[in-house]
């Protein structure tokens, strides 16, 4: 049975059910509101993003549901991107982190993972200069100021 | 020209503390510590997960200067560190050595108050008891909050714990409002019929109980010869909600048992002792109580324990719970056992096996391995360890399980011959082709008690080479880990190296022999793997590699 889904910009979309179920917040929605044609509105996202969110749960509709496995690592791989999943996140930043607060509101936790290892592999590697440059972002601290943190956190650096 | 929308959106993003969060669980802390030198924003949502969790070295305690350095840092950072490991040799609670008194100052000052998990481990020193002290004022004032909890002790000689009650150890852990759900214990002496209300409750509200090399005792200070043979839990844990218990090498094993039979909401539970002498036999009470239908919920077993036969382990698969994990590390797995598992309760324990690890098992052969492959529908783990039997017959079934993501298979070579085990490696590659979830695939791994002498002339051919059959492994798209022991030897030569690039693109680990000795060709192979970005995710710890 399809669902209907309203976006910000109230654009109708229809989909499948198992695959409007990929994001937990309308799963949740579903099951309060009980069988029912009524769209379901989502006035936190974009037509735009939601094209894409759609995408990236059509794609994924037949995964099984993710087990939170317990590692003793708590520091996690970013390098194991799958593919599809890659090309799917090579969009521009505004659309990147869209989807980001989109997977966030929706509750779709295998795309928010995905979108945070994204930031994070661009993040990787690079000195406080290249990440300014790599999302725009203005230096508001003093050369003094910087040096000072640095100095101040290094001991947490490898411990 | 970058979006001019893009700060905006970035900015609601990085505003939000639980996406910080989850794009910093997956950066390294050196990058942490770029990050927070980025803006003032930046700063303040990246620095409590440089903080978060914090592993002291070995060289951080040492009653020195640097101990009263690591103190002010802590203290410094207080509100941020959620979970700390702390490396004891008596310097963060005794920081004066000159002082022949135990000095409380830094215990009392140092208080985490988000502290949820914390890891002590007591190294060998001088003054353990002045440490045990100083953990124990620790543990009274940042215990509370406390989520997980483990204490391990790594010290050939004797913390005397008849002089200071054990359980006063746990202090704040033991408030009635407390959420500890996971203690861990290794290498202490656990004086039980000490077991103050308190602490008794703090062990029921439990989930995970590990116990390893634990020793229970009773009270008392007579000489160790002495000691009465079994002391009693002076209260029984039973109704205890431990959902996970290990139990591994503690004594005397009568009481450990009487722990275990006390948990019986356990989900999974690992049970080994090998090493006490004259222990008694246990495995007749552990099959009654399970036949009785003692642990309803078991699903995960991992056993190895003393005096097991086949056909007691075969009585004790019979008599347990559907099992969705089973590990096996012992001989007594024979011909009755394997048909407990397969065929008990019109096959039980097939109908919901996920992992299935077994290791040493005497009656382990190509055939059964093919039935485990035949019969298991949800198996996603199988590690069959020492193949020893002559059987190479092919199970023309069709495989069922298709969630397969681990498959480890070794050979022991000198029992069979090098030609059953290239069959038999064969009879198995010939039909990898369905297993599309498979991650990791591991061939002819030795493991064993003891040294095995390899020679060269055992060696396996295993045909991965191009013309004869690589192609056989091309739908396994999901490889991460390929490993062949040093007994298997491989042709492969660049073009193969290049086509499992290709084929596998998630591939991070290949461990394997060449059979080229040519130097020239390894290096040639070593460029493709590194030229595909595999560098940063290539861990060759075979004798491929740029110094041998």
């Amino acid at each position: 049975m399809p669902v209907t889904l309203t976006s910000l910009d109230n654009q109708e979309f229809k989909v499948d059910k198992e695959v409007a179920e990929r994001s937990i917040l309308i799963k949740n929605m579903i099951e309060d509101v009980g069988e029912s044609d009524a769209p379901i509105p989502l006035p936190n996202v974009s037509a735009a993003v939601l094209t894409k969110v759609i995408e990236y749960c059509e794609h994924h509709r037949n995964d099984p549901v993710q087990v939170q496995d317990e590692t003793d690592d708590p520091r996690k791989r970013s390098n194991d991107i799958e593919e599809w999943d890659m090309k799917f996140m090579q969009v521009d930043q505004e659309m990147l982190f869209e989807i980001i607060l989109a997977a966030n509101y929706l509750d779709i936790k295998p795309l928010l993972d995905v979108g945070c290892k994204t930031v994070a592999n661009i993040i990787k590697g690079k000195t406080p200069e290249e990440i300014r440059k790599a999302f725009n972002i203005v230096n508001d601290f003093t050369p003094e100021e910087e040096a000072q943190i640095k100095k101040e956190n290094e001991w947490a650096e490898d411990r | 020209m970058r979006h001019p929308h893009a700060p905006r959106i970035m900015t609601r993003a990085f505003d939000l503390p639980e996406l910080t969060t989850l794009i910093a669980q997956f950066l390294p802390k050196e990058n942490l510590l770029a990050c927070i030198q980025v803006s003032r924003q930046w700063h303040h949502v990246f620095l409590p997960s440089l903080w978060q969790r914090i592993v002291l070295r070995d060289g951080d305690t040492i009653p020195t200067t640097t101990a009263t350095d690591t103190v002010i840092q802590l203290h410094q950072h207080s509100d941020m560190i959620q979970s700390l490991r702390m490396p004891l040799a008596c310097g963060l609670f005794y920081t004066n050595p000159a002082s022949d008194f135990y000095s409380p100052v830094v215990s009392d000052i140092l208080i985490l108050p988000r502290l949820q998990e914390l890891i002590l481990s007591f190294a060998k020193s001088s003054r353990l008891m002045d440490d045990f002290r100083g953990a124990r004022n620790f543990l009274l004032k940042n215990g509370h909050h406390l989520s997980s909890l483990e204490v391990s002790v790594m010290h050939e000689g004797r913390l005397d714990m008849s002089s200071l009650s054990f359980w006063g150890l746990f202090g704040g852990c033991k408030a009635p409002d407390n959420r500890l759900s996971k203690l861990r214990l290794e290498g202490v002496r656990m004086v039980i019929d000490e077991l103050d209300e308190a602490s008794r409750q703090m062990l029921m509200r439990l989930d995970t109980l590990r116990l390893k090399s634990v020793h229970f005792l009773p009270h008392f200070s007579g000489p160790e010869t002495e000691w009465p043979r079994l002391p009693q839990w002076p209260q029984r844990l039973t109704g205890c909600k431990v959902k996970k218990l290990d139990v591994v090498e503690c004594a005397p094993v009568l009481v450990a048992y009487r722990l275990i039979q006390d948990c019986q909401e356990l989900r999974s539970l690992t049970w080994i002792y090998t090493e006490e002498p004259e222990s008694v036999d246990l495995a007749p009470p552990l099959i009654q109580n399970l036949q009785a239908g003692l642990w309803p919920f078991l699903e995960s077993l991992n056993l190895n324990i003393n005096h097991l036969t086949d056909f007691r382990l075969a009585q004790l698969l019979e008599a347990v719970s559907p099992l969705k994990h089973l590990t096996l590390d012992i001989s007594a797995f024979g011909d009755l056992s394997s048909i407990a598992l397969l065929e008990a309760g019109s096959g039980k324990h097939s109908k919901r096996m996920e992992t299935l690890s077994l290791s040493r098992c005497s009656a382990l052969n190509g055939v059964m391995v093919q039935r485990f492959l035949c019969e298991m529908p949800h198996l996603k783990v199988l590690r069959a360890n020492f193949l020893t039997q002559q059987n190479i017959e092919q199970d023309p079934r069709p495989w069922v399980c298709s969630q397969l993501e681990e498959l480890r298979i070794a050979f022991l070579l000198e029992v069979l011959s090098t030609l059953d085990v290239r069959l038999m490696t064969n009879v198995i590659l010939d039909r990898l082709e369905g297993l599309s979830q498979l991650r990791i695939l591991e061939f002819g791994k030795l493991r064993r008690t003891g040294s095995i002498v390899s020679k060269t002339s055992n060696c396996v051919y295993m045909g991965l080479h191009l013309r004869y059959g690589l192609d056989r492994l091309k739908a396994l798209s999901r490889l991460e880990e390929l490993s062949l022991d040093e007994e298997t030897e491989q042709d492969i030569g660049v073009k193969e190296a290049q086509w499992m690039v290709d084929n596998w693109p998630r591939l991070y680990t290949v461990r394997m022999r060449f059979a080229s000795s040519c130097q020239k060709t390894k290096m040639a192979i070593l460029d493709v793997f590194e030229s595909q970005g595999m560098k940063k995710w290539w861990s060759g710890s075979c004798n491929l590699s740029r110094d041998g």
